[in-house]
């Protein structure tokens, strides 16, 4: 079947921050000195002729743009300057907005006003919530549990991280029928969905793809931020009520909170101040909602930490505004961000690579049917 | 001032002694015009001489670039200076002054017969630069079998001064102490044939810096593949193999903004087919691959060459080499994505890989005080339509590469059109100096008939 | 005592001694190139023995002072009339040791060259023994010869410092102008009435964008006020005489109908004229008069009739008031005495035949040249990008149409060939459109259908970066698989394209178009007779055979023809300019002595032999080199060959033709041969 060629296709991306794809002369020197590129997964100068030709349907079918970690390997060595990888990660972002039904991502993404109205309308309720409902304020000594009692914060977590996981699920399922297709979607039997399963698993832990890329450390630095991401989530969700306390006391719990943070603070404003410098490659170019995940993180970070800091230091008040702080950012970044913004790539990369695993399962049987379908000589 | 006084009257003075220098030497004195010609190297003959045979005609290259050198060496009208360089040139009313530095070669021009007695009695072995340093040659040595003139240069680098030399020579032509000397000549028209030099080896990183040691340039195959070259075979440099898959990565360091050289070198596209044609001949087994982004054949007689290549048996694959790495036996493998084919990437493993690598100016006029040349570094022309060998700088013209890389055709054209421009230009500011003294003039053209 | 003897072997008398000749034998060991492999002095010893040899030497260098010195002293103290050399390629030294036997007094051509580098030792490195047997039979032959040489004159042919152009477009006035500004004397012949040729189409040159026209305007201006170059339009050489240095040129001129006109007038006269025809100039999209103009600022600025639509109403010269017209069309004839012709008669585009790429079939198929008038804001549409009444949102542009073709794919020309070569010019002219497009009109859509992009020259690239960055969509297609255009279902464009795309995975690509351009190459002209006249030759692919692509790039095969220019291959505007500048250093270079020294190695007829079969004028290459005569032998009138000796190139393709074996060539006879061969496969020890 042929294919019609949509040129106005690329205004459409110009707005996610794809700019310099149209320098490209398709040389495939990018897709060659990708260290992820192997055999027939190989990008990302397949993603840039799709743009360019305004192909959507195959980009929607495209699991490239989640392998991608952006080394800037392929940006730097590019004979005509075209910026291939800044192109994966605008198709990145583009892709979000296309996954998500709601097509709240894609207002989010190309208005800043949206995005702003939205975080600010999630603060606001937040604190809307805090003002209306929250318990007595004891002022003589850090009482966090009797100024937000902790059953109903906990609630409040299970609701977000049920509400937002199956906005996400949603928008996963989205993926894989375009990945996929639907029809094929349909016909895969569930023993072959769970037996890739473990890809699945093993690179949301672990996006251990990366480590072929070029600079290991930012691997490194990344595993480490998930880290201390999963154990902040660990610890709000699933122990907040061990980790959210009175008091000025010290805990052993609060050593992996220290962790978390740390690592937190640390890699976030690194990234921060990278993106303000761009030296490096992956630095050079920022989009609003890069600008906006980083930040929100860090402030969460930042106010987070300081609640802990005033409830040791035995301050009542400032514990209870700052945490109202705190959750006034937490909740709009991952009300906004998770699901339609950038933090979805948790979802996506490794489904990505569990979708690749799984078509390549199907090409495989496909084609053994077709050859079973060439007419064997007679033995005579 | 008395540098000026001793001045050497020439009508012209060429700028580069390889083929476009040499020819517009020759077109200029047929017309009736001293020419004298200033080569930097040991030798006139440039670049061209070392090359093996020419495309699309597979001429050998010796026997096209030897008689120019010949012709222009016994012209009556033409002086060839070699192992000398342009110092500076200044402007006068009545012309340029141009300094040059003559470099001592430590044998006497006039004494040397050539005779190579010195080149065998030296004991001293060093890479040979004209062989592409595949080759080794004497400190005391000829510049190449068939260089003009014939003399021998001593490379004090590497002399031991062991003597040995000075007493081979049956002229006593050798002379330690020779010194650099100015001279000065009196022009009235300069014709810059500058040419080009070969981007280094490792210019892309990913190449293998420090080079991998079978991964060849361009001319240096050139040299393997002349009737007289280093090994007087086709032979792998690591472990003298014959190669039995040969890659050419074109494009390296061309049309590349990664690495700053933005335009294309315009010959690299013919001569990697040439040398493929080549090769197959020699090598009847040999699978030889080139990878190309554009195949530029363009010239006359151009296209039809690429599709007997093609029809030959040597593979075209379009893909832009990312990366040359070495496995355990010393095999460049090259990475690609095989875009006419379904956009896979490969590693291909080859017995050598050659780099078509780019061209550059092979001379800065600045340097000399001739004006800042172009933004791609090469001469800045000012009429480029309709008097395209002109150049910024009154009295003053381009032959050949100095002016953007070119192919010998295109080279040898544009150097008859630079003679004639500087012909046309002496003519119209009445420049005498030729008909005071024209020892050799049949006729006079500048100064009419 | 030298001096004496310096030129008296001009006359041919002395330099032959006593009845047999006393042969010197000189070998070289070219500094190891061939001692390395020949045993030089067996070969001495062998050469020494071989009758008639007086005197056999080596030499390290013999191309050395040291050994031309050798050599004279030898043939003055020995009283040599023989020299053989055995050392590099006669191209090499040939001419070197011509000079040094001349100098010693004796007849240049009484010298015989071996060449023992590149025919011997170079070429079997891995045999000395069977290098020095070889040598040992080379020289030998090389002796057979020598005895057999006989004194030559070369031959001094008289040169006219005037050079006539054929062509009068950009290259050809080029030309013109460079002979004229080293002193010669030019005619500038034009077939068509107006000066400028092709170049006047296009309204932006790459790289500079400079515009055509202007460019032309100054070239032309400078050409009109130059007293030395007379321009002859609608002029055609219909007969060709004479040799290098003193040709004759047999022209016919068609008048151009008007003589003065006022620019009023002209207006008047044209506004006129009844009679409509296609326009050459915007290439059939618009149409102009019988008496036109073929476009504003043209030169010559005087109207010219178009004999073959003009009906001669005379209705244009009712309105200028019967002056300054004259409907006498009555050629002229004018003969030229030139010393040289620079041939500058450009190339032909190529036209598609019905269907291709849609072409015919479909009004929106249009070549590349006619989209460059549309283009033009003072062409038909005053620039604006509109056909047939709609604007253009897409616009393809596709590739070497003409060019490129493969054989068993492409549909032969009228010749029956398919055109094979590559055109050169047309990718960067065509990204030069693609890139004004896309600034000019930023809503046009441009698809750019290529096979490899060729842009190879200075500031060439810089286009297809532009293109690249104003958006242009670059597809590539296979040669053997081109793009196939046909009418569309859709209503929002008239047609589609559809190609396999390799640069999308070979995937099947439909492409909307409203405007489908076609890169037409460049092909060779129709220019036969001239061809036929001056025996000249054409390459492979049809455009004019220069000598040697590298040691005579802008040289016919016969003295005196020079190219400039796109008759010898696709070039652009510089690249032509180039070559009209060198073609005309070239003809100034053989001029510019007043004489012209040929070698003497031609065709001579003995007449006592000869019986007037008139074979040789059959086999003869170079035009009237030899022809047929009548004489008066023993009182008869007899038909007996002569050659013109200046015309003559000595190729000896006559020699084998010659029923009676009457024919030679100085210096290359038969018996010199049988000679060699007798030496060659002589017992040699």
């Amino acid at each position: 079947m042929s294919q019609k060629l949509d040129p106005q296709f690329h205004k459409e991306l110009d707005a996610f921050g794809c700019h310099d794809f149209t320098q490209c002369m398709n040389c495939g020197h990018c897709t060659a000195v990708c260290g992820l590129s192997e055999n027939k997964v190989a990008f990302p100068r397949k993603i840039i002729r799709y743009v360019q030709l305004g192909l959507k349907d195959k980009l929607l079918k495209s699991p490239e743009p989640w392998l991608c970690y952006y080394c800037g390997d392929c940006s730097q060595t590019c004979p005509r300057q075209a910026n291939p990888g800044e192109t994966m990660m605008s198709v990145r972002r583009w892709l979000t907005t296309q996954y998500d039904w709601t097509g709240l991502a894609r207002k989010f993404y190309l208005s800043p006003l949206w995005e702003v109205t939205a975080l600010a309308l999630v603060a606001a309720f937040v604190v809307a919530l805090f003002l209306l409902f929250h318990g007595p304020i004891v002022t003589d000594r850090v009482e966090l549990n009797t100024f937000a009692p902790v059953v109903w914060v906990e609630f409040g977590d299970w609701v977000l991280a049920v509400g937002l996981g199956s906005l996400l699920l949603i928008n996963a399922i989205r993926m894989a029928s375009f990945i996929l297709s639907i029809e094929r979607v349909r016909k895969i039997p569930l023993t072959l969905w769970l037996s890739e399963l473990r890809t699945l698993v093993i690179h949301f832990f672990t996006q251990k793809r990366w480590r072929d890329c070029p600079a290991p450390t930012r691997w490194w630095k990344h595993v480490l931020l998930v880290s201390g991401y999963l154990t902040m989530m660990l610890l709000v969700i699933g122990m907040l009520r061990w980790f959210q306390t009175n008091g000025s006391h010290w805990r052993v719990i609060d050593l992996l909170g220290y962790y978390a943070t740390g690592v937190l603070l640390f890699f976030t404003g690194e990234a921060i101040l990278g993106r303000l410098r761009r030296r490096d490659e992956i630095h050079k170019y920022s989009h609003l909602s890069d600008w906006t995940f980083l930040i929100l993180l860090f402030v969460t970070s930042l106010t987070g930490i300081l609640v802990h800091v005033f409830r040791l230091a035995g301050l009542a008040m400032p514990t209870y505004v700052t945490y109202v702080v705190h959750l006034a950012v937490a909740v709009p970044m991952l009300v906004v961000e998770v699901p339609f913004g950038k933090w979805s790539h948790l979802a996506y990369r490794p489904l990505a690579l569990y979708l690749l695993a799984i078509r390549s399962r199907l090409e495989e049987a496909e084609a053994a049917v077709s050859l079973t379908d060439v007419p064997q000589p007679s033995p005579a | 001032m008395t540098e000026i006084q001793n001045s050497i009257e020439t009508d012209a003075l060429v700028i580069g002694g390889g083929i476009a220098g040499l020819q517009a030497a020759i077109d200029l004195a047929n017309m009736g015009l001293r020419v004298t010609v200033i080569e930097r190297q040991p030798s006139i003959g440039g670049k061209m001489i070392g090359l093996s045979k020419v495309f699309p005609t597979l001429d050998c290259c010796s026997c096209i670039c030897t008689p120019r050198m010949a012709e222009a060496k016994h012209h009556p009208n033409i002086t060839t200076m070699t192992y000398a360089e342009v110092q500076h040139v200044h402007r006068d009313d009545s012309g340029f002054l141009v300094e040059v530095l003559k470099k001592p070669r430590y044998v006497d021009e006039d004494k040397c017969t050539g005779c190579r007695l010195c080149e065998y009695a030296c004991t001293t072995e060093v890479p040979h630069e004209f062989e592409g340093g595949l080759g080794a040659r004497k400190a005391i040595y000829i510049p190449f079998a068939n260089a003009v003139p014939q003399v021998a240069l001593l490379d004090l680098d590497n002399c031991l001064l062991c003597g040995r030399c000075a007493k081979a020579c049956p002229t006593g032509a050798i002379d330690f102490l020779q010194d650099p000397k100015t001279i000065v000549f009196r022009a009235g028209a300069i014709i810059v044939a500058t040419g080009y030099e070969m981007l280094p080896h490792n210019f892309k990183e990913n190449y293998g810096a420090g080079p991998l040691r079978n991964v060849l340039t361009a001319l240096q195959v050139e040299r393997l593949l002349a009737p007289h070259g280093p090994y007087g075979r086709v032979l792998r440099p690591s472990d003298g193999r014959v190669p039995q898959s040969i890659g050419y990565v074109q494009c390296v360091g061309s049309r590349d903004l990664s690495r700053g050289v933005a335009y294309c070198s315009r010959v690299c596209c013919m001569y990697a087919i040439k040398q493929a044609m080549l090769l197959s001949g020699a090598l009847p087994l040999a699978e030889i691959t080139i990878y190309y982004m554009d195949i530029r054949a363009f010239g006359k007689g151009y296209e039809q060459f690429y599709q007997n290549a093609k029809a030959m048996g040597i593979q075209f694959v379009k893909a832009k080499v990312a990366k040359i790495r070495e496995d355990e036996e010393e095999n460049p493998v090259v990475r690609i994505e095989l875009l006419d084919e379904d956009g896979r990437v490969e590693e291909r493993q080859h017995d050598m890989v050659v780099l078509s690598l780019g061209l550059v100016p092979g001379w800065n006029p600045r340097e000399a005080g001739l004006g800042a040349p172009s933004e791609d570094g090469f001469l800045r022309c000012g009429h480029v339509l309709s008097s395209p060998t002109q150049t910024a700088e009154e009295g003053v013209f381009v032959a050949g590469c100095a002016g953007g890389p070119k192919d010998i055709p295109d080279s040898v054209v544009q150097a008859g059109a630079a003679a004639l421009e500087a012909a046309a230009y002496l003519r119209a500011r009445g420049w005498a100096s030729a008909a005071r003294d024209g020892h050799h003039r049949k006729a006079a053209l500048i100064s009419g008939d | 005592m030298e001096q004496s003897h310096s030129h008296d072997y001009q006359q041919g008398a002395s330099g032959v001694g006593a009845d047999t000749p006393r042969v010197g034998v000189y070998v070289c060991q070219c500094g190891g190139n061939i001692s390395d492999v020949v045993n030089v002095d067996r070969v001495v010893q062998a050469t020494a023995r071989v009758p008639g040899v007086v005197v056999a030497r080596q030499s390290s260098a013999m191309c050395s002072q040291a050994g031309q010195n050798l050599l004279i002293e030898d043939i003055q103290r020995e009283k040599l009339d023989r020299i053989v050399i055995g050392a590099c390629t006669p191209s090499l030294h040939e001419h070197t040791f011509r000079a040094a036997v001349a100098r010693a007094g004796l007849n240049p051509y009484l010298y015989q060259h071996v060449n023992l580098r590149e025919q011997i030792s170079w070429c079997t490195k891995s045999d000395p023994e069977g290098a020095t047997a070889k040598a040992i039979r080379l020289i030998a032959a090389g002796i057979g010869k020598a005895r057999k040489l006989q004194p030559l004159a070369s031959i001094s042919t008289k040169a006219i410092r005037h050079v006539t152009v054929i062509g009068g477009g950009i290259s050809g006035l080029r030309a013109a102008r460079d002979l004229s500004r080293l002193g010669f004397a030019v005619t500038l012949l034009e077939q068509s009435p107006f000066l400028g040729g092709r170049i006047a189409h296009w309204h932006g040159l790459y790289p500079t964008e400079t515009a055509a026209r202007d460019l032309l305007a100054t070239l032309i201006q400078e050409v009109e006020k130059d007293p030395n170059i007379t321009v002859v339009t609608r002029a055609e050489v219909i007969e060709t005489s004479g040799c290098q240095g003193n040709f004759q040129l047999q022209v016919a001129a068609i008048p151009r109908g008007v003589n003065r006109l006022s620019a009023e007038e002209s207006r008047a006269a044209i506004k006129a004229c009844p009679v409509q025809v296609p326009s050459e100039f915007d290439f059939g999209l618009t149409e102009r008069k019988a008496i036109y103009l073929p476009y504003e600022g043209c030169s010559p600025a005087i109207p010219a009739i178009d004999w073959k639509a003009c009906t001669r109403c005379g209705q244009c010269v009712a309105a200028v008031g019967g002056k300054g017209i004259s409907l006498e069309d009555a050629e002229e004839r004018l003969t030229i005495a030139t010393g040289a012709i620079v041939l500058a008669t450009g190339f032909d585009l190529y036209q598609p035949y019905e269907g291709e790429f849609g072409y015919g079939q479909h009004r929106e198929v249009i070549t590349l040249a006619q989209l460059e008038r549309l283009l033009d804001p003072q062409g038909p549409t005053g620039g604006s990008l509109e056909w047939q009444g709609r604007p253009v949102r897409n616009l393809c542009l596709i590739h070497c149409v003409g060019s490129r073709q493969i054989e068993g794919v492409h549909r032969p020309g009228p010749n029956g060939k398919v055109n094979t070569h590559c055109s050169r010019v047309c990718c960067t002219a065509t990204l030069r459109a693609a890139v004004e497009i896309r600034r000019r009109f930023p809503e046009v859509n441009v698809f750019d259908l290529h096979q490899d992009i060729r842009t190879y020259g200075r500031g060439h690239e810089e286009y297809y970066r532009e293109a690249s960055r104003l958006g242009v969509i670059f597809i590539r297609y296979a040669g053997e698989e081109p793009p196939v255009v046909s009418a569309s279902e859709a209503d929002s464009s008239p047609l589609v394209i559809r190609v396999k795309d390799l640069l999308t995975f070979g995937e099947e690509l439909e492409i909307p178009a409203d405007l489908v351009v076609l890169a037409t190459g460049m092909i060779p002209r129709d220019i036969e007779r001239l061809i036929e006249q001056l025996k000249i030759a054409r390459s492979e692919d049809g455009f004019l055979q220069e000598v040697h692509p590298k040691l005579r790039p802008v040289e016919m095969a016969v003295g005196g023809v020079f190219l400039a220019g796109t008759c010898q291959a696709p070039m652009d505007v510089m690249e032509s300019c180039t070559g009209a500048s060198s073609a005309a250093a070239k003809a100034a270079s053989l001029l510019a002595h007043g004489t012209i020294e040929l070698e003497p190695f031609r065709a001579q007829v003995d007449p006592n032999l000869c019986q007037g079969h008139g074979k040789c004028v059959e086999a003869c290459r170079y035009q009237q080199a030899i022809r047929l005569v009548e004489v008066e032998q023993n009182g008869r009138k007899a038909m007996r060959a002569e050659v013109n000796s200046a015309l003559c190139n000595g190729c000896g393709m006559c020699v084998p033709v010659c029923p009676t074996g009457a024919i030679q060539v100085a210096g290359w006879r038969l018996d010199q041969f049988e000679a060699m061969v007798d030496a060659i496969v002589a017992e040699h020890t």
